[in-house]
Order: C-alpha cells, then structure tokens, then sequence
C-alpha cells in the first residue's frame, strides 16, 4: 500500500473529566474517501480539529503528506483543505471577496490567485453571484462556498466535517457528486456524517465511531460482513412456487428459501452477484417472476449492533 | 517570514476594511471623542473653544481718541464674534446691566479723556465688570491695555471696578484686580495672550483626556474579534491555513493598534486645527500616542483573555477603561485629587499620557517625557505579554 495522506494515530482529547476522543488511528490514502460515520457527539469534529492542528491533542500523532502536524505547524497545514462544521464565512464580504481572502492566507497571490478563484467560483457554481455579499447567499450556495474555501488552494487531504447539514435534497446531490468527482481525482478525503446513506454512497472506507471509539472499519461490506448478516431477496411470481423453492434452496450460498402467497423469500449471500441464477433456476423450475427485492444489510444495521444504539436519535 | 508577514497584513486589512465598513468603530474612535472634548470645553468652566461675551461701552467723551477705541479693537472684538459691544449713554445705566448680569463687564470712557491724551496728560479708563465674570473683565482690560499701550507718551491708566449683585464686593479681590491693572510694568503685555493660553489649555486637557479614554474602545476592535471570530468559525478556518496561531493575534494586535493610533491621531489633529488645543512638539506627541495605543492594545488583549465571548469583552473593556480613566485623571486633573489617589493613577496609563501632553503642551520638548513613554510603553509590554499568554489559549479553544 502506498504511503497514506492522511496517518493518525492513537489520538487522544478530554475536555475536563469528559473523553472526546479516545484513541482514534486510521489512515486515507491518496484517491481514496474515508467516512467517519457516527451520532451527534461521537467525536467526529473533535478528532477532525486535531487532524487539521487547530485544537491541542492529549495523546497521538497526526502526519499529514509525510509531515507532522500540530498546533503550531505552518507549512504542513497547506496539505490540508479543511471545510468546517459550522459555515465559516464572512457575511460582510462577497464571494469572491471570501475566497481571495482566504487564498491569501493559503499564501496564493496575483494572477495565480484570481485564476484559481474563478475556477472555483466556476466548481462551485456561484459564478453568477460571486461579487454578493454572502450575507444574502441561501444556505445552499454559503455551503457551497465554505466548501470552495477548502479546495482553493489544491490540498492533497480535503477534510469535510459534515458538509450536508441543513441542506436541501438537490444542494445535497451536487455537493456529493461534487465530493465524488474530487475523490476521483486523486484527492484523499475524510468524510464525517451521521448519515448512512452519504456513507454508503461516497466513501470507499468508513470508520464507524461513537463515544471517542472507532468501533468498526472497513469496506461497506466488509462492515456488513463483519455482523454476518446476509440479504434478503424476495421473488413475487406466479406458478409453480414450491417446487421453485426448494430448486434455490439447494444453490451454493442461498441458505433459505421458503414459498409463500405469491413470492419467495430468500436468504441469500451477496444476492446481487447471485441474482442471475437465482431467477434462472426460478424459471426452470416453474415459477414465473414479475419482480425481485433485494435487500442488503446497511450500516444502521452495523451500528446498531456493534453500539447497542440508532445512528440517528 | 514574508510569508507571515503577509499573512498578518491580510488579517490586519480584512478587518480594517470591515472597520470602515461599520461605522461603529468610526464614532467610537474619532467622532465620540473628538464630539465630547468639544463639549466639555464648552460645558465646563475655565475655558471655553467658543468664548462669547457682551460688553457695554460708555462713551463720555466722544472726542477722536474716544472714536478710535470704540471703532477699533473693541470693534474688532466684535468683529472677531469675540463680544456683543452696545453702546450706552450713561455710566449707571452700564452700571445696571453688568449688575443684573445682562452685561458681562462695561467700558466707561470718561470726559476729558481725548483731550487728556492730545495734551499729554495721564489720562484713565475705566472697566466695569461683575465678580462672576471676570474672564470677561479680563479680556476687556487687555484690550484696552493694548490699545492704551498703542496711544504713544501717554500714560492712560486703566481702573477697574467690580460690582456684584447683593453682596459687597470682596475688598481683597478689587484690591488685587486694580493693583494688578495699575501694577502691569509693560502695558503691550497683552492679557490677551494669557487667556487664550488658559482656553487652549483646558481645550488640549479636554481633548487629551477624550483621547485617552476612547482609544481603549478603539484599541479594543482589533483584538476582541478574535472572540467573534472564535464563534463564527473564521478564526478556526485561519488556522487550518498554513499560519500559526500567533500570526493571527499578531494581525489582530495590528489593527488595534492602527485604531488606536489614527483614533488619537485624529482626535489631536482635529483638536488643534479645529478648536485650538495646543498639544506642543508633534514628534514628541506622536511618540506619547504610539505608546499609549501599545498600552490600551496591551490591556484589551488582556481583556479579551479573559472573556467569553466579544460582548463580554466588550463590556470588560468598559469598564476597565472608565475606572482608568477616572483614577487616571480624565475626568478631572489629578492636581485635585487627594494624595493616595493621585498615588493610584500612576498605575494608569491616562494619568502618564496626560502628564506628557500637559508638559509638551507648555512647550516642553520630547525629552520632558521621556518616563512617561517609558511607563507607557512598560504598560502596554506586561499587559500585552498576559494577554498573549492568554489568548493563545482563547485562539486554540473551540
Ligand atoms: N470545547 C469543548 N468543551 C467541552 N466539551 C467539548 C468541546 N468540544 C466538544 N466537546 C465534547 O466532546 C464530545 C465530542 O464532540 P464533537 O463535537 O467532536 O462530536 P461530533 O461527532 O462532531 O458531533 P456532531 O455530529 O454533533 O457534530 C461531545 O461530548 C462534546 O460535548
Ligand atoms: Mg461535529
């Protein structure tokens, strides 16, 4: 495996007698987005505010593109993209205004600086409006640029804590396809959320935390794998039922599979690859599908198992 | 390093720009105190930027020289918006006005006086003025006395009367006031001169005093929108740019201090151009304001390592700036305060600020305040070292 961007270690952070992170290490490489998917509190910001230098740590490393980072580091931080939580933008001042401020402090200037402004006006599609004052900006478009703030500068790590909060379902799908298209071009991202789908749908790893803790980490289905649940899929079909039935029961990996009125539910490991011989053995077997549902286990299901408790409360 | 320096012109000019933008920090650094000294100097006695008086004048001769009296300098006094001069027909009509208080002194020229002065007899004029008004009496006297020393090989005396409504005279005081009118050596010393030192005087107390009071709310701008910053999540997006925390407090410290400097810088310049404060050697009062603007930086920082949030902050700078300001002296000169009070205020940077002005504006030089800067800047080391100790952590807290 390649040198990862991203390599934490162990890190460590109480606040008063109340343990914040506790022993956190995971590493992203390059290319690769990693989701730390976890509750309200689970240490998410916490951990991401140590990983950018912006909050003392207790205990851990932290190194970022071969280098170390800590609060006072200067340099090493330009790897870094960091889109906060909370939007950190001023209200005063437009766009453009915004984002040449903060591509100063990322130490671009002249032409260099303009250019990549209006590129990311153009990436974040608030070119129209880039000479606002962002104080009149709607939620969606001050998200879009909190996160164009973190890109400006083409950091190697982009941190997103959250991006999608308080955003409408169609911001929300431009901003995670606009994350997938960043991760496809090489950039390393860590992605926290608390919500699953975002999770499932953006990150190639995911680490699952709660109360300081990486409980879990892995692929989507190593995670799934990992509390051996297998999917269900379910046959709604005429005909012969039965014998069609105990056909499938008798295919490596399905593990049931029993009639009843006017479908077949089956338990199946990985259906979907299984799902061509599952309907064709359906069919020589008598049955006539009209539809199939396949249901896999997602990772509420890991969390509430490995936690005790929801995801979301 | 010119990467940092940079970075903190970038955060120092951001938020001046955002200071100019939002006018508050404009009326409390320049419009508040420059609007207040004004008005105290108006308000308060001993001075005043725009003294106004009336006087009477009751011309018994009528001769030339007489003439030359009415339609010269007092005239001019006129002329200048310095005092309504009515004449009047008789010297107990005059007299009954400066005592019902509808005039503020009467000038009685006496019969005889121009004939007195062509035949080189020592000839006298008369001022009459109230015992409550005699910086008005004052002033009648030196423009008289200028204009008696202009009347060549003539020896015109001037005599002063006082009246009062009431009470009788203080005897002491008539016999001081005619015994100075009689014992001026040099008639060209002009009184004149000495009662606008005294206006500029308390004109340059006033404006200092407004000066150094609000520059504290000035200085206080730069360094407490860290705290706004903090909650608004910009100060954590610095940061996370490759600058460490002490470029943004140097940043931050920057614009207090350019607030404080053109705060000051302002007000000392609008004070002298506009309402005649007389601060003294510009070089020596650029020094003082430098100094005393790294002192009130120094203790807003301070504040700002101690507060929560910025209204907090602002609060606290409040009041640490008035109880200064008045152990300081601001408010009333420490020459009248009792003993251990007048002790306390050196702990204050007003009291050491005012101190120099008061010596340069007499006319001393820079070396006359030299311990003044060195306790300013003194000051403004040590609070502002706690305060960066301080706000170091204020910037890393979430
Ligand atoms: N400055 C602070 N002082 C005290 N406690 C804190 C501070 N910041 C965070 N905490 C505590 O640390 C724990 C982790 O907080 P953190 O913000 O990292 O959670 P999170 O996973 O980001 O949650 P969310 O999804 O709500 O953003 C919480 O219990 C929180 O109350
Ligand atoms: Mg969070």
């Amino acid at each position: 495996m390649p040198t990862p961007v991203l390599d934490c270690r162990d890190l460590r952070k109480r606040f008063g007698s109340r343990t914040a992170v506790d022993g956190v290490s995971f590493s992203v490489a390059a290319g690769e987005t990693y989701g730390l998917l976890g509750p309200n509190g689970a240490g998410k910001t916490t951990t991401i505010s140590m990983i950018c230098g912006l909050l003392g740590r207790d205990g851990g490393e932290v190194v970022v593109d071969g280098r170390p980072i800590d609060v006072g580091s200067t340099d090493a931080k330009a790897a870094i993209g960091y889109v906060p939580q909370d939007l950190a933008i001023y209200p005063d001042l437009s766009a453009r205004e915004n984002l040449r401020f903060f591509g100063r402090l990322q130490r671009l200037s002249g032409r260099v600086l303009e250019t990549r402004v209006g590129e990311v006006l153009e990436l974040i599609a608030l070119s129209e409006r880039a000479d606002d004052r962002t104080s009149e900006f709607s939620g969606g478009m001050k998200r879009r640029l909190n996160i164009g703030i973190g890109l400006l500068h083409r950091p190697r790590l982009l941190v997103l804590d959250e991006p999608t909060v308080g955003v409408d379902p169609q911001s929300r799908n431009a901003i995670l396809s606009s994350v997938a298209d960043l991760g496809s071009e090489g950039l390393a991202i860590l992605y926290t959320t608390h919500y699953m789908e975002e999770a499932e749908r953006l990150c190639d790893r995911i680490g699952i935390i709660d109360e300081g803790r990486i409980r879990a980490e892995g692929t989507r289905r190593e995670l799934v794998g990992l509390i051996g649940e297998k999917d269900r899929v379910t046959l709604v079909a005429g005909g012969s039922l039965g014998p069609a039935a105990r056909a499938l029961a008798s295919v490596e990996r399905v593990q049931e599979a029993t009639a009843t009125d006017g479908r077949i539910e089956l338990v199946v490991e990985e259906a979907r690859s299984l799902l061509p011989r599952i309907l064709q053995e359906a069919a020589a077997a008598g049955a006539v599908v009209r539809s199939v549902e396949v249901v896999e286990p997602d990772l509420e299901a890991v969390f509430l198992h490995l936690t005790g408790k929801a995801l979301r409360d | 390093m010119a990467a940092t320096v940079h970075a903190v012109l970038t955060i120092a000019l951001r938020d001046l720009r955002q200071r100019v933008r939002d006018r508050s920090a404009i009326i409390l650094a320049v419009v508040a105190p420059f609007a207040l000294a004004y008005l105290f100097s108006v308000m308060l006695p001993g001075g005043s930027a725009a003294f106004h008086t009336s006087y009477a004048v009751v011309d018994l001769d009528g001769g030339p020289v007489a003439r030359s009296l009415v339609n010269g300098p007092l005239a001019a006094l006129k002329e200048a918006g310095v005092a309504d001069v009515t004449a009047m027909a008789d010297e107990a009509e005059a007299r009954a006005k400066v005592e019902d208080g509808a005039m503020a002194a009467a000038i009685v020229i006496p019969a005889g006086f121009s004939d007195a002065v062509g035949a080189g007899r020592a000839a006298e004029l008369k001022v009459i003025g109230g015992a409550d008004a005699t910086l008005a009496a004052g002033v009648a006297r030196s423009v008289l006395k200028g204009f008696a020393s202009g009347v060549e090989s003539v020896q015109v005396s001037i005599a002063t009367v006082l009246v009062s409504s009431g009470a009788a005279p203080d005897p002491a005081l008539i016999a001081r006031l005619s015994g100075e009118a009689l014992a001026v050596p040099d008639p060209i010393i002009l009184a004149d001169d000495r009662t606008a030192d005294r206006v500029a005087s308390n004109m340059t107390f006033y404006a200092a005093s407004m000066a150094v009071l609000f520059v504290f709310f000035a200085a206080q701008f730069g360094v407490t929108s860290l705290l706004a910053e903090r909650r608004a999540g910009t100060l954590a997006r610095m940061l996370a740019a490759p600058i460490s925390p002490q470029t943004v407090l140097a940043g931050k410290v920057l614009v207090s201090i350019v607030l404080g400097v053109v705060s000051m810088g302002i007000v000392a310049l609008g004070t002298s151009l506009l309402i005649g404060a007389r601060w003294g050697d510009p070089v020596a009062v650029a020094a003082l304001i430098v100094t005393t603007v790294l002192a009130a930086s120094g203790i807003a920082l301070l504040v700002v390592g101690f507060a929560k949030n910025e209204d907090q902050a602002g609060g606290l700078t409040a009041i640490v700036a008035m109880t200064l300001a008045v152990l300081g002296g601001s408010f009333f000169p420490m020459s009248q305060a009792p003993e251990g009070l007048a002790q306390l205020s050196l702990f204050t940077p007003h009291a050491w600020f005012l101190r120099g002005v008061n010596d340069l504006a007499s006319g001393a030089g820079v070396e006359a305040v030299v311990s003044s800067l060195a306790v300013l800047t003194a000051i403004g080391l040590g609070s502002g070292g706690l305060g960066l100790l301080r706000a170091r952590s204020v910037v890393l807290a979430r």
